[in-house]
């Protein structure tokens, strides 16, 4: 046995290599199979009695949570048989999530009888099947973001000594999923110029780079843990990165009048629901529970850099009674507002009257710009008095607010269950050398994915619109992140830059990815846009 | 990237140097090749260039559709900043071009300053090695106590036990031991260089593109031809248009559209392609081609691209068909005839069809008009050329309008005038007005191209590859191991425990 790798992890074995190989891939394979499969029997079907793809979704993320505890425990807890359950149960969460992929496919075809397999002169060409590719829209690309990361989590994993992974992984492949669950299903239109066979390749390839890099986020964080970072800084991390987003990104909260307000909907044509963008609507009573779990956390912010700075253990305990106290504050509010969203009753009359003219502006469209603002605001006012009985609530209408709540629900518990006992969290991690070497190893492949998901993307660009590269802020995303990778990369090589710096860049170079795969479509324009 | 130790001679001993000597002109010009061949210097390039990017996509860029918009809406102050600083063009801006240049020195000093060692690990090759320095390698196996094996079956064992895993083995002897120098993948390090002269062909296709190409939209519709493209010129929140000629015409001749549902409208939602076919002459010889342009499917033409960029959302018919009764009576007949396209009638007089109307309306001056872009009233414009050369124009409406029109004596006389057959519009191919191309001329594209390709290649061929060396060291009774890879060390050390197995595995097997 090699002794600079031996001592990683104290308990789990080491690969067997005296099994074939592809058996302790088993776990990663055996999910695509029985997706396959489950695509055969949906085209032998049909739709009327197979399994919807939204209850595949729930199925994985129930999975996903379960093998994510398991995963936990056994970083704390260290035991064989809990360590290998966890890997075969995020298995069967991968099978449900490809599975709902592949039926969703299937699903999409169907809804316009196939017809873009036909051209323009009635021909039928079989591999035109990839235009119905669900890798259209944010929700199908979390899909795929999901069980990319799923996987390259499971491929490391055929390792028993590498289970540890899926501690940090799983819970943020969870935070996925719910945010596709929140974004919801419904099968949109397909933009013309995006009918390419580039689409399949370009975001094929994003899925499973942002997946990879995903892994190496959590790998990163890990090394930063088990090198002495204190799960206190962490902390600090999901504090402030909650408030910042709760006071500068999130249009949810109103400060002046201390409420929570989400964007009401109306059913449109065929049933589809569609936000009505300028307007806000208050949920009762869960402003103020809102404000001050956030409110907590940035006490928690303060205590815990206190702490991290100056060693006041009075600090610590404060900080931590803090994050407590806005854990539960939180939950009371998650639980608030999902429960206000499916029992609230006469949502119209809600709407204040404070935005008439931005729901003029947005009702007239282009041609608003030759309006005086009193026929808006009269347009709009007829409007709300005609169409507001029919306006619902639904998680649809914000989904990356939302989402980003649970995110730190989620990551302030993750704080708490680290800084129970960090010197046993740090025992339970493999050494230094290994956890580098897994970091290196995912970021490089992420970089060259991400190069892949750049040359793609602008070939792509260059063949559809004659443009390879046009600073789009989507592109520009893309490309930063992919900087910040190279950086990581010749950290390696640079001078006197130890294995923490390193980290710090994958870590940053992830933080990229996410902004690049929600900021920019939510918040900034461009052509790869969902904002309004 | 491809060492993981921190050492750098070539670049630190040139900067040690640097710093020794006297102050003289070679000493300044050695630091400062020193300083920009740095790999730190290239880091902070990187950083740099990250934070004008997240400027650049922060701060919304002049060219963006929505940007009139963002600018009126900014404070003076923050547009006279903004402005001062080419935030709103940021990525053309004299200060970003700098850095990238920067950057591509930096890369190209680099790789020169690091070639060399790269040159030196593939090349020369450390064929002997003692016990001990196995075991101060990075992954090192605890040696291995085979008694009764004298060294050459040892040695026998351990080569063909590293050749069953595809290394390239040399055997030596010295010093009364022999060492088993076991390697794979050395051109792996070279892999990074060709990472970055990828990267260099990328940015010099896009140096020539930002210097030399040019781009711009041509309207198309059938019967028309054009050799005029017009082209955007944005400065801050004005927008101006300029046109350039082109060497060549384009003439369309037919737009088609593909429809998910045909009975609804033609907007974006319920359109899967739309193309076109046009005739493209070059002026220079005269030589005629003709193209179908469709979406995603641009066409090429003496180093321009043809682009099918946007259509028009105005109801159009490619093909309308018709009913034909004569003015004095008797038998009907159906004829089907395409935009801009003639047809012969029965009576031997000629059709064409010249304009469509999606929504035919009369001005309350009795002038025929379009009410909407929709398909509400729809109407097909003909010419009639008779045998005996007389012209007549006359509309095909609907049966529906065309009861309307033989209750309204007023309409009656607009529009069905005496001696001439009855139209009636049976059916049409629905079908925009007019298209877009987007014309584009870029030398800079190939270099692009070929950059990207090289850049897929090598990044495959860096990261899913290693250079890995393993020394075997055998002596009477006794193997020591030990070894490095540059990436992917697990499995490096996967199979040194896999060599180990098959060495001791024969053992077994002859005990």
């Amino acid at each position: 046995m090699s002794q600079a790798i031996k001592s990683i992890s104290p308990t789990a074995p080491q690969l067997d290599l005296r099994r074939p190989a592809i058996v302790n891939y088993l776990p990663a394979l055996l999910p695509i199979v029985g997706a396959a499969l489950m695509l055969i029997a949906r085209r032998q079907i049909g739709v009327g009695n197979f399994i919807d793809d939204g209850a595949l979704i729930v199925l994985a993320l129930l999975c996903y949570i379960f093998a994510a505890a398991m995963h936990l425990t056994d970083l704390f807890a260290p035991m064989n048989t809990l360590g290998k359950a966890g890997v075969w149960t995020a298995s069967l969460g991968f099978f449900f999530n490809l599975s709902s992929w592949l039926v969703r496919w299937v699903n999409m075809g169907d809804k316009e009888a196939w017809k873009r397999m036909t051209d323009h002169d009635g021909v039928y060409h079989a591999w035109w099947f990839f235009s119905y590719i669900p890798l259209a829209n944010l929700y199908d690309l979390s899909v795929g973001f999901a069980f990319g990361a799923v996987c390259t989590m499971l491929l490391i994993e055929h390792r028993p000594n590498t289970r540890f992974v899926g501690a940090i992984a799983l819970p943020l492949i969870c935070l996925v999923l719910i945010l596709a669950i929140f974004i919801g299903n419904e099968i949109g239109h397909l933009q013309p110029v995006l009918d390419s066979y580039w689409r399949p390749i370009h975001v094929g390839d994003a899925m499973i780079s942002y997946g990879i890099a995903l892994v190496s986020f959590a790998l990163a964080v890990m090394y930063l843990l088990k090198d002495g970072v204190k799960p206190e800084s962490m902390g600090i991390f999901t504090a402030l990165f909650s408030v910042v987003n709760f006071v500068f990104f999130s249009k949810a909260f109103q400060f002046a009048t201390m409420s929570f307000r989400l964007t009401p909907m109306r059913e449109g044509e065929g049933g589809s629901l569609s936000p009505i963008s300028p307007l806000r609507v208050a949920l009762p009573g869960v402003g103020p529970i809102v404000a001050l779990s956030m409110l907590l956390l940035g006490i928690v912010a303060v205590c815990f850099t206190f702490y991290a700075l100056k060693e006041n253990e009075q600090a610590r305990r404060f900080g931590h009674l803090a994050l407590r106290g806005s854990i539960v504050l939180q939950a009371i509010g998650l639980g608030a507002i999902f429960y206000q969203i499916s029992s609230l009753k006469n949502v119209g009359a809600l709407v204040g009257t404070d935005h008439l003219y931005e729901l003029g502006k947005w009702l007239s469209g282009k041609e608003s710009a030759n309006m005086p603002v009193e026929q808006l605001m009269q347009g709009a006012n007829n409007w709300l008095q005609q169409s507001s009985p029919s306006f619902v609530l639904n998680a649809r209408s914000n989904p990356v607010e939302l989402a980003a709540l649970v995110t730190t629900f989620v990551l302030s518990l993750i704080v708490v269950l680290f800084s129970f006992n960090p010197e046993r969290l740090r025992a339970g991690l493999p050494a230094l050398e290994k956890l580098d070497s897994l970091t290196y190893k995912t970021v490089s492949v992420a970089f060259a994915g991400l190069a892949i998901l750049l040359v793609t993307g602008a070939i792509w660009a260059n063949e559809s619109w004659g443009k390879y590269w046009g600073w789009d802020p989507k592109e520009t995303g893309a490309l930063v992140a992919w900087l910040a990778y190279a950086a990581y990369l010749h950290t390696r090589i640079a001078h006197g830059w130890s294995g923490r710096k390193s980290a710090y860049f994958a870590v940053l170079g992830f933080l990229l990815v996410i902004f690049t795969y929600l900021g920019v479509s939510f918040l900034l324009p461009g052509l790869h846009s969902y904002a309004e | 990237m491809e060492n993981l130790n921190p050492s750098q001679p070539v670049a630190k001993t040139s900067r040690a140097a640097a710093r020794k000597q006297p102050i003289t002109i070679s000493g300044i010009i050695d630091g400062f090749l020193a300083f920009i061949s740095s790999v730190p210097f290239g880091i902070s390039l990187l950083v740099l260039l990250v934070v004008f990017s997240m400027i650049g996509m922060l701060i919304q860029q002049q060219e963006l559709d929505t940007f009139q918009n963002y600018y009126t809406s900014l404070t003076p102050a923050e547009k006279a900043v903004y402005g001062k600083l080419d935030f709103f063009n940021i990525y053309h801006a004299w200060y970003f071009n700098f850095l990238l240049l920067i950057l591509s020195l930096n890369i190209i000093l680099a790789s020169i300053d690091h070639f060399p060692k790269a040159w030196k690990s593939m090349r020369k090759k450390k064929l002997t090695a003692s016990p001990g320095f196995t075991q101060t390698m990075r992954i090192r196996h605890e040696p291995l106590e085979m008694m009764g094996l004298n060294r050459s079956e040892l040695v026998e064992r351990a080569k063909a036990a590293a050749q069953s895993l595809r290394y390239k083995v040399t055997t030596t002897d010295k010093d009364g031991r022999t060492t088993i120098y076991a390697e794979k993948g050395a051109w792996n390090r070279l892999g990074a260089y060709a990472v970055h002269i990828s990267l260099l062909t990328v940015f010099t296709g896009g140096l020539l593109t930002s210097m030399k190409s040019h781009t711009g939209g041509m309207w198309i519709e059938p019967g028309e031809k054009s050799d005029q493209i017009t082209q955007n010129v944005f400065n801050l929140d004005q927008v101006g248009q300029r046109s350039l000629e082109l060497p060549f015409t384009v003439e369309c001749m037919d737009i088609q559209q593909k429809l998910i549902d045909p009975k609804k409208f033609i907007d974006g939602g319920n359109t899967i392609d739309w193309l076109s076919r046009v005739k493209i002459t070059d002026k220079q010889t005269g030589k005629a081609e003709d193209v179908l342009i469709h979406l995603n499917k641009p066409y090429d033409f003496r180093g321009y691209r043809l682009f099918q960029a946007s259509f028009r959302e105005m109801g159009g018919a490619r093909t309308v068909n018709l009913k034909i009764t004569p003015e004095g009576g008797g038998a009907a007949q159906e004829v089907s005839v395409r935009l801009k396209g003639e047809t012969q009638l029965a009576d031997g007089s000629k059709l064409r069809y010249a304009e469509f109307v999606p929504h035919f309306e009369l001005t309350p001056q009795g002038e025929p008009s379009v009410g909407s872009p929709q398909y509400e009233n729809p109407a097909a414009h003909l010419q009639i050329i008779k045998p005996n050369g007389e012209q007549a124009t006359v509309w095909a409406f609907t049966e529906a309008f065309q009861k309307q029109i033989e209750a309204a004596p007023f309409l009656k006389a607009r529009l069905s005038p005496a001696n001439s057959p009855k139209m009636t519009l049976v059916d049409f191919e629905k079908a925009s007005q007019a298209h877009m191309l987007s014309i584009q001329y870029d030398p800079g594209s190939l270099w692009f191209y070929i950059g990207s390709a090289m850049l897929c290649t090598s990044l495959i061929l860096v990261f899913f590859f290693s250079h890995q060396r393993l020394w075997i060291v055998c002596e009477d009774g006794k193997i020591f191991m030990g070894g490095d890879a540059t990436r992917n060390r697990l499995a490096f050390d996967d199979r040194i425990r896999k060599i180990a197995a098959r060495i001791k595995g024969t053992e077994i097997q002859t005990a």
